[in-house]
C-alpha cells in the first residue's frame, strides 16, 4: 500500500478545515505515489485510511490555548498519550492506534502528526483564519519532508534487498 | 462561600458541554449546569443555497451523525416539494438508516458504555476506555466489533459510493438503485448483524446484569426522573427510526398526544437560560416548570430509553422479546432510569439489525424506480427522524425557486438536553459530600450525561487524546483553591 496524508477536520468550521485544505494542497504537488486522504470523521474511522500504511502523516487543528494561533506542531503518535474517553466518537489517535495494535492490525509504527493552533472552530463558512492560512505553507514543507525522508528510507532498504516489513506488505484488514 | 467546580475538556469541546457545579457554604452543590458550545453561523450559511444541498451540507455539520443529518433533510425536501417517492426509495432509505443505526449503537455499547459498566464505574481511570474493555470482553470481541463495522461501512459504499459526502438523498427519492447483485451481500451482513445484536444483548446480560452493583447504579435514585417521554411510531404504535408519528407518553406511561411532525411548533417550545448556548426543548402546553420532573413540568426526555416507553413495543420478533424482558425486569413501564439507556440502546440495535435482515431481502430494493421527480413549486419542508441520539427535526423555508430563505434544526440533543440538566444537577448532588471531589466522583457524574451520548453537531475529531478533564473549584471571589486534573495515563 503506499503512504497516506490524512487531513482531519471539517472545512465547514473555519479553522478546523486547516487539514482538509492543507491535503488538497498538497494533493496538487505530491503525485500519485503517496495516497491523500479528507476525512471529517473521528473514533474507529480513523482506522480505515492508516491500517495497512507504510507511512501515514496526519494533518489536524490542535487547540492548547497556549500559543498564539497559526503556531505549527510536529509530533509522533507515540508523544501522546491516552486518556479516557467522553464519547466513541470522540475517542483520539493514540487510543484508536493502541486498540489497533492490540488486535494485531497492521498500522504504521509512528503516525505521524503536523498540527495548527487555531483560533476559532466554530463559525460556519468563515474560512480559515488568517493567521491559521499562514501556516499552510510551513505545513506542507513539513510533510513533504516526512515523505521524502521515507522515500529514502525505502530506497536504502530496497536497495539491500531487506525483506518489507509485514506492516509494509500485509494488506489492510479495514479497507475495503 | 460560594465554590464554584467546573468539569471542562481542556483541549476542544468537540460538541462535548462542560459542566459547571456551584457549591453552597456546606460544601453540598447548590446547582450543577451542563453547558454547551455554541455553533455559529448556521443559518445564515444555508442561507441562498439551493434546498437541493441541504442534505450534503447539514450531513457535514457532524461527523457523528451525518447519516441522520442526511435522512431527516432528505424527509424535508420530500415535504418541501410535497412529491411522495416510490416505496423501492423509501425501503432503501431505510434499510441504510437501519445499518447506521447498527454500526452507531454497537459503538456506542462497546466503546461508551463499556467503560462504565464492563470495565466498571469504579475501575481505576486509565481502565475506562476501550483498551480497558477489550481487556474485559477479550480480543476476540474486539475484532468481532472491528469487523462488524467494516462490513457495514462496505455496505454503506456498495449503496452510495464511496464519495465522502455523497449525494444519495433526493427530494422524491434517492440518486442510485441497489445493484441487483449487491443484494446478496446485504443479505448477508444482515444475518451477521443479527446475530452480532444478539451477541452484544449476552455481554449485557452476563456483565451488567449479573453485577447486583450495577444493576442497583441502573436502577438508583440518584439515576432516576420522571419526565414525559417522546419518540416516533410507526401506525401500530412501535418504534420506528425513519417513519411515523410521534407519541408522547406522560411519566404515568399515558400516551398524552401523537402528531406528526411536521406539526412540531404546536406541541414543542424552546426554554433559554443565561447560561446555555442550546435552547431546551419542553412540551408546550405543559409549560416550561423550570428543571424539575413529574407531570406537572413540561420536559420530555428522548433517546432509546424514551423511544422504549414511548411505544407499545418493537416490530420485530426478536427486538419484542427483549422489550419485553426490560420492563419485566426494571419493574414495568414506563421505565424512569437513566442508565437503562444503555440496555435499550441493545434492545434497539436487534431491532435495527432485524428490520435490515427485512428490507435486505425485500426485492423492492433492487428496483430500477427509484423517484418521484417533483413537481410543485416548493414553500415549506419540514423532515423529522429518529436519530441515534433522539428525535432530529430539519425546517426549511425556500423561494419558489427552491433557495433557502429560513432553515432551522432542532437535534436531539436539544430535545433531550432539559433532562440532561436534570440528571447533571441530581448526579452532582448525590456523588458531591462537602466538597469532597476526586475521580470517582467525576465519573458518576460523567455517567448521568455519557447515558445520552449527547452530541451538539458540530463534532469531527480531536487530537491529542480524547479529551482531559479538569475540575476548578473557585471560591465567591473566583480565586482558585483547587485543582483536580484527569490527566493522561
Amino acid at each position: 500500500m503506499k503512504p497516506v496524508i490524512l487531513g482531519l477536520g471539517n472545512d465547514l468550521f473555519a479553522d478546523d478545515g486547516f487539514g482538509p485544505v492543507a491535503a488538497r494542497r498538497l494533493e496538487r504537488r505530491i503525485g500519485r505515489a503517496v495516497d491523500v486522504i479528507e476525512s471529517a470523521e473521528a473514533g474507529l474511522a480513523l482506522l480505515d485510511p492508516l491500517v495497512g500504511r507504510p507511512l501515514a502523516v496526519i494533518l489536524d487543528v490542535m487547540a492548547t490555548g497556549r500559543h498564539r494561533p497559526g503556531t505549527l506542531y510536529r509530533m509522533k503518535s507515540s508523544d501522546l498519550r491516552v486518556l479516557p474517553g467522553l464519547s466513541p466518537h470522540h475517542s483520539g489517535l493514540p487510543e484508536v492506534l493502541q486498540m489497533a495494535r492490540r488486535l494485531h492490525l497492521p498500522i504504521p509504527r509512528d503516525v505521524y502528526i503536523i498540527a495548527v493552533e487555531p483560533e476559532d472552530t466554530s463559525t460556519m463558512g468563515r474560512g480559515l483564519t488568517a493567521s491559521v492560512e499562514a501556516a499552510l505553507d510551513e505545513a506542507e514543507a513539513a510533510v513533504l519532508d516526512l515523505v521524502k525522508q521515507w522515500q529514502k528510507t525505502e530506497k536504502t532498504h530496497a536497495g539491500r534487498s531487506e525483506p518489507a516489513t509485514p506492516s509494509q506488505t500485509e494488506r489492510s484488514a479495514c479497507t475495503n | 462561600m460560594t465554590r464554584h467546580i467546573t468539569i471542562d475538556p481542556i483541549t476542544r469541546l468537540e460538541g462535548h458541554g462542560k459542566i459547571d457545579v456551584l457549591l453552597d457554604d456546606h460544601g453540598n452543590v447548590d446547582r450543577a449546569y451542563f453547558q454547551v458550545p455554541e455553533l455559529r453561523g448556521f443559518e445564515r450559511f444555508a442561507q441562498g443555497r439551493p434546498a437541493e444541498d441541504m442534505p450534503q451540507i447539514t450531513s457535514r455539520i457532524c461527523g457523528v451523525c451525518p447519516m441522520a443529518h442526511h435522512m431527516a433533510s432528505t424527509r424535508a425536501l420530500d415535504d418541501l416539494y410535497k412529491v411522495d417517492p416510490p416505496p423501492a426509495a423509501h425501503k432503501v432509505r431505510e434499510l441504510l438508516y437501519t445499518i447506521f443505526f447498527v454500526e452507531d449503537h454497537a459503538l456506542h455499547f462497546f466503546y461508551l458504555g463499556g467503560p462504565d459498566f464492563v470495565v466498571g464505574p469504579d475501575a481505576p481511570k486509565g481502565e475506562r476506555n476501550i483498551i480497558g474493555v477489550l481487556g474485559a470482553v477479550g480480543i476476540e470481541t474486539g475484532k468481532k466489533v472491528i469487523g462488524m463495522r467494516r462490513e457495514l461501512r462496505g455496505l454503506m459504499a456498495l449503496a452510495m459510493g464511496k464519495a465522502i459526502h455523497p449525494a444519495f438523498g433526493l427530494p422524491g427519492g434517492i440518486s442510485r438503485p441497489i445493484a441487483p447483485e449487491h443484494q446478496a451481500a446485504f443479505i448477508d451482513v444482515a444475518e451477521r448483524a443479527v446475530e452480532f445484536a444478539q451477541f452484544s444483548l449476552k455481554v449485557f446480560d452476563d456483565v451488567v446484569l449479573a453485577n447486583q452493583k450495577y444493576v442497583e447504579y441502573i436502577t438508583s435514585d440518584m439515576y432516576t426522573h420522571r419526565t414525559y417521554y417522546m419518540g416516533m411510531v410507526d401506525d401500530r404504535k412501535k418504534v420506528n427510526f425513519y417513519n411515523g408519528v410521534l407519541r408522547v407518553v406522560a411519566p404515568d406511561g399515558r400516551e398524552v398526544r401523537t402528531f406528526p411532525g411536521s406539526r412540531y411548533l404546536d406541541h414543542i417550545a424552546e426554554h433559554i437560560e443565561p447560561w446555555s448556548y442550546m435552547k431546551f426543548s419542553y412540551l408546550k402546553d405543559i409549560g416550561w416548570k423550570g428543571f424539575t420532573d413529574g407531570p406537572g413540568s413540561g420536559i420530555a426526555s428522548v433517546a432509546p430509553l424514551a423511544r422504549l416507553n414511548a411505544a407499545e413495543g418493537m416490530a420485530t420478533p426478536l427486538a419484542q422479546a427483549a422489550y419485553q424482558r426490560f420492563f419485566d425486569t426494571l419493574g414495568g413501564k414506563p421505565v424512569h432510569h437513566t442508565l437503562a439507556n444503555h440496555w435499550a440502546r441493545l434492545i434497539e440495535l436487534l431491532y435495527a439489525a432485524e428490520r435490515m435482515r427485512e428490507l435486505a431481502g425485500d426485492p423492492d430494493i433492487v428496483s430500477t424506480h427509484v423517484r418521484e421527480l417533483p413537481t410543485n413549486t416548493p414553500k415549506e419542508g419540514i423532515g423529522v427522524v429518529e436519530a441515534p441520539r433522539g428525535t432530529l427535526f430539519h425546517h426549511y423555508t425556500t423561494d419558489e425557486r427552491g433557495v433557502i430563505e429560513t432553515a432551522n434544526l432542532i437535534v436531539a440533543t436539544q430535545n433531550n438536553a432539559a433532562r440532561i440538566a436534570l440528571s447533571v444537577d441530581k448526579a452532582a448532588r448525590c456523588a458531591l459530600s462537602e466538597g469532597r471531589v476526586d475521580d470517582g466522583v467525576l465519573n458518576l457524574i460523567e455517567m448521568a450525561f455519557r447515558a445520552y451520548d449527547p452530541c451538539n453537531g458540530c463534532a469531527t475529531h480531536t487530537l491529542p487524546g480524547t479529551m482531559p478533564l479538569l475540575v476548578r473549584v473557585y471560591d465567591r471571589s473566583h480565586t482558585l483553591i483547587q485543582e483536580i486534573r484527569r490527566d493522561p495515563t
